[in-house]
C-alpha cells in the first residue's frame, strides 16, 4: 500500500460517501431535532464536492501509508478488536493478559528474534502490569470491570 | 476569594495531586509520539472518583507536565516528545551533542516554569472580564462563536484547510448522533439502540487522539529509543541557569505574549506557539545566524511560549466553552462530567473551584522545577529503557480502561476502537483527528445556538434572520469571514512576494 494518491479526490469521495450514509439515515422527525443535522449533511457534501473538484482541477499526489509496516499496524488493530470482543467472554483480566502478551510478542519480533525464554520474562511483567491496573480500577476507583468465564 | 482559594490548595492531598500529575505528565510527554492530549486521555479515568477540584488540579498538572516533558525527548533524542517542543529540538539537541544536555534541560525547566506561571496569571486576569462579556451572548452569538472556532480550526489544521473543514463537519455530525438537545428525538442511530445515547465526547476523543498514535508506533516497530549520552559531571548550577534565563527579559516577555495570543485562538496551542516564538526570537536576535547551533535564547523562547499555552488556552474554554487547544477538550469533558458549565457561573457559583483550578496550574508550573531537576533524569532513564513493544499494549490497555470507565460500557470501547481506526485512515488522506474532535465539541454549542435562535424567530417571516440581528453577531461574522479568508490571503501574499523576488 506504499503508493501516492490524489488525497483531495480521495477525501472528497470519502466525504460524499459519508454524506450519503448520513443523508439516508435522516428520519422524518420534528424540525427542531432534524434541522441542524440536515444542514450539516448538506454542508459536508458541499465541502466534499469542493475537494473532488479541486482534486480534478489542481491534481496533486501525496504518499499514504508510508510509515513503517502496514501489515504490522493492521495486525495490531485486529488484535485490539479481538481483545475487546473477547473481553465479555474471558473477562477483563484474562483477555488482557492473553492479548497483551500476544501483542508484545508480535511487535517485538519486528526487530529481534522472539524466543520462549523471552516470553518467560514478558509474561510475569504483563501479569504484574495488568494486576496493578485491575486492582486500581476495581478496588480504588470502584469501576466494575467486565467479568467472563473465569472472574 | 483568590486568597481563600489559595489556602484551600495548600491541602497535602492537593499538593500531592499536583506533584503526581506533573510527574505522570512529564513521563508521558517525554515519550516521542505521545502527546499532551494523549497523556490527559490516558490518565483521565484515574480522576473520575476524585472530587471535582482534585480531579481538575491533577489533570491541569498532567497537562503542564506533559508539555514540559516534550522538551526531554527534543533535547536528548532530537525527536519532540510533543508537537509543542518541535523548535526545542533545534537548539536543545545541538547543546546535548556539545555535552551540555543538563544545562539545556535546566534552561528548559526554568523557562517552562516561568511560562506556566505567566499563563496562569493571564488566565486569572483575562477570564473574569471575558466571562462577563459572555453574559451578553445569546443563542445566535454562541452559534457564531462555534462557527468561528471551526473556521480557525480549518485555517490552522495541517495541510489543506478544506480537509480541516471537512473533518470539522464530520465531527459535528458525529456529535448529533443520539438524542437531540432540543426536540428530544433520536438521530443517526442506524437502527442500533446502543447509539441512542450518542457518542460520548470523551470516548470519541480518546479514540481519535490515542489510537492513530498507537497504530503509527506499531507500524514503525522500533524497539527502544536511543538518546545522547548525558555527562552527569557536566552539571549546571540551577542559579546560574536561572540567571541565564532572566538575562533575556525581552525574549521571555515576547515569547509569553506570543504564547498567550496563540493560546486564545481556538484550535491552536503549543504546537503553533513554540514555532512562532522561536522564529520571533531569531528575528529579534543580534546573531540570528547562530540559531540552530545550541543557543539558550531559542530554548527559552520555545519552552516559555509553549507552557504559557497550557493555562492560556483555558481562557476561551472557561469563558465560552470553546477549547483553545486539543488537550482542553479533555478538561472540558471532565468539567461536564462534574456538571460544570463554562461561562460566568464558573466564576461566581463555582468560583472557588474555578479559581482553585487556575491557581493550581501556577503551582504545577512551580512543581515542575523540583520534579524536572530531581526526578527528570530518573524518568528519562526509565523511558529510554522501556521497549516500544511494551508501550503499545500498555497504552492500549489504559485507553480501553479509560473509555470503559466513562459509562461502564463495553460498547463505548468498541466505538472508541472504530473511531480511532477511522481516525488513522482519515489521517492518511489528510483529515487530521483534531478538527473532527473540535467539530464534535463545537457542534453541540452550534446546534443549541442555531435551534434556539430559529425557535425564537418563529414569530417572524424569516426566522434565520434572527442569526444576523445584533451587533455582537456582526462582529463575530466579520471575524469568521476574515479567518476563513486568511489562508487564501496569506497564500496570495506569498505568491506576490515570490513573483517580486523572482523578477528582482
Amino acid at each position: 500500500m506504499n503508493r501516492e494518491i490524489n488525497t483531495e479526490i480521495a477525501s472528497g469521495v470519502v466525504g460524499l460517501i459519508l454524506s450519503a450514509v448520513f443523508f439516508f439515515a435522516l428520519e422524518d422527525i420534528s424540525w427542531m431535532s432534524i434541522l441542524f443535522p440536515k444542514t450539516l449533511v448538506y454542508i459536508m457534501a458541499l465541502i466534499a464536492l469542493a475537494l473532488v473538484v479541486r482534486g480534478i482541477i489542481k491534481p496533486s499526489r501525496d504518499r499514504i501509508f508510508h510509515v513503517g509496516s502496514n501489515v504490522r499496524w493492521m495486525v495490531t488493530g485486529v488484535l485490539f478488536f479481538a481483545w475487546v470482543l473477547f473481553m465479555p467472554v474471558l473477562g477483563f483480566f484474562v483477555s488482557t493478559v492473553v492479548f497483551m502478551t500476544i501483542i508484545v510478542g508480535y511487535l517485538a519480533r519486528a526487530r529481534s528474534r522472539v524466543t520462549i525464554g523471552k516470553f518467560m520474562v514478558w509474561i510475569p511483567i504483563v501479569i504484574a502490569e495488568v494486576t496493578f491496573f485491575y486492582l486500581i480500577f476495581t478496588k480504588v476507583l470502584y469501576v466494575p470491570l467486565p467479568e467472563g468465564m473465569f472472574f | 476569594m483568590v486568597f481563600e482559594t489559595f489556602m484551600t490548595l495548600l491541602d497535602p492531598v492537593i499538593i500531592l495531586s499536583i506533584f503526581a500529575g506533573v510527574s505522570a505528565g512529564l513521563f508521558v510527554g517525554a515519550m516521542p509520539g505521545l502527546t499532551a492530549t494523549m497523556a490527559l486521555a490516558v490518565l483521565l479515568p484515574f480522576t473520575f472518583t476524585l472530587p471535582p477540584l482534585h480531579g481538575l488540579v491533577a489533570l491541569g498538572a498532567v497537562y503542564m507536565g506533559a508539555i514540559y516533558g516534550g522538551s526531554f525527548a527534543a533535547i536528548l533524542v532530537n525527536t519532540p516528545g510533543t508537537p509543542s517542543s518541535i523548535a526545542t529540538a533545534f537548539e536543545g539537541y545541538p547543546m546535548s551533542k556539545q555535552g551540555r544536555a543538563l544545562e539545556a534541560l535546566s534552561i528548559a525547566t526554568v523557562a517552562s516554569a516561568i511560562g506556566g506561571i505567566a499563563g496562569s496569571l493571564f488566565l486569572l486576569l483575562l477570564s473574569p472580564p471575558l466571562a462577563k462579556l459572555s453574559l451578553r451572548f445569546g443563542p445566535a452569538e454562541y452559534f457564531w462563536v462555534a462557527i468561528l472556532g471551526l473556521t480557525l480550526i480549518a485555517s490552522l489544521s495541517e495541510g489543506s484547510s478544506t480537509k480541516g473543514m471537512m473533518g470539522g463537519a464530520l465531527g459535528m455530525i458525529i456529535g448529533t448522533m443520539g438524542v437531540a438537545p432540543i426536540g428530544g428525538e433520536t438521530r443517526f442511530t442506524f437502527g442500533m439502540p446502543v447509539l441512542q445515547g450518542g457518542v460520548a465526547m470523551i470516548v470519541a476523543l480518546i479514540g481519535l487522539f490515542v489510537l492513530p498514535e498507537l497504530y503509527t508506533m506499531a507500524a514503525k516497530g522500533k524497539t527502544a529509543l536511543t538518546a545522547v549520552e548525558v555527562d552527569s559531571k557536566a552539571r549546571s548550577s540551577f542559579w546560574r541557569v536561572t540567571k541565564t534565563v532572566f538575562s533575556m527579559p525581552g525574549n521571555l516577555i515576547r515569547s509569553c505574549i506570543i504564547g498567550e495570543i496563540v493560546a486564545i485562538i481556538p484550535g491552536a496551542g503549543g504546537n503553533v506557539a513554540n514555532l512562532v516564538a522561536y522564529n520571533e526570537a531569531k528575528r529579534a536576535s543580534k546573531h540570528p545566524e547562530k540559531f540552530g547551533t545550541g543557543l539558550p535564547e531559542g530554548l527559552v523562547a520555545t519552552e516559555s511560549s509553549n507552557n504559557v499555552t497550557v493555562a492560556g488556552s483555558m481562557v476561551p474554554l472557561l469563558t465560552l466553552g470553546i477549547p483553545g487547544a486539543p488537550p482542553d477538550a479533555v478538561i472540558l469533558g471532565v468539567m461536564m462530567l462534574h456538571g460544570l458549565r463554562p461561562g460566568i457561573e464558573l466564576f461566581t457559583t463555582s468560583g472557588k473551584l474555578t479559581y482553585g483550578f487556575i491557581i493550581s496550574m501556577g503551582l504545577a508550573a512551580i512543581a515542575m522545577v523540583p520534579v524536572g531537576l530531581l526526578g527528570g533524569r530518573l524518568i528519562y532513564k526509565v523511558i529510554f529503557r522501556t521497549p516500544v513493544y511494551f508501550l503499545v499494549p500498555t497504552i492500549a490497555m489504559a485507553t480501553m480502561l479509560g473509555t470503559y470507565a466513562v459509562r461502564n460500557s463495553h460498547t463505548d470501547v468498541i466505538i472508541m476502537l472504530i473511531l480511532g481506526t477511522m481516525g488513522y485512515l482519515f489521517k492518511q488522506i489528510g483529515i487530521a483527528p483534531a478538527p473532527i474532535v473540535l467539530g464534535l465539541i463545537l457542534g453541540t454549542i452550534a446546534e443549541m445556538g442555531y435551534v434556539q435562535t430559529m425557535l425564537s424567530g418563529q414569530a417572524s417571516q424569516y426566522p434565520a434572520l434572527k442569526l444576523f440581528e445584533n451587533g455582537l453577531s456582526h462582529i463575530l461574522i466579520g471575524m469568521i469571514v476574515f479567518s476563513a479568508a486568511w489562508p487564501y490571503l496569506a497564500a496570495l501574499k506569498r505568491r506576490i512576494m515570490s513573483k517580486k523576488g523572482g523578477s528582482a
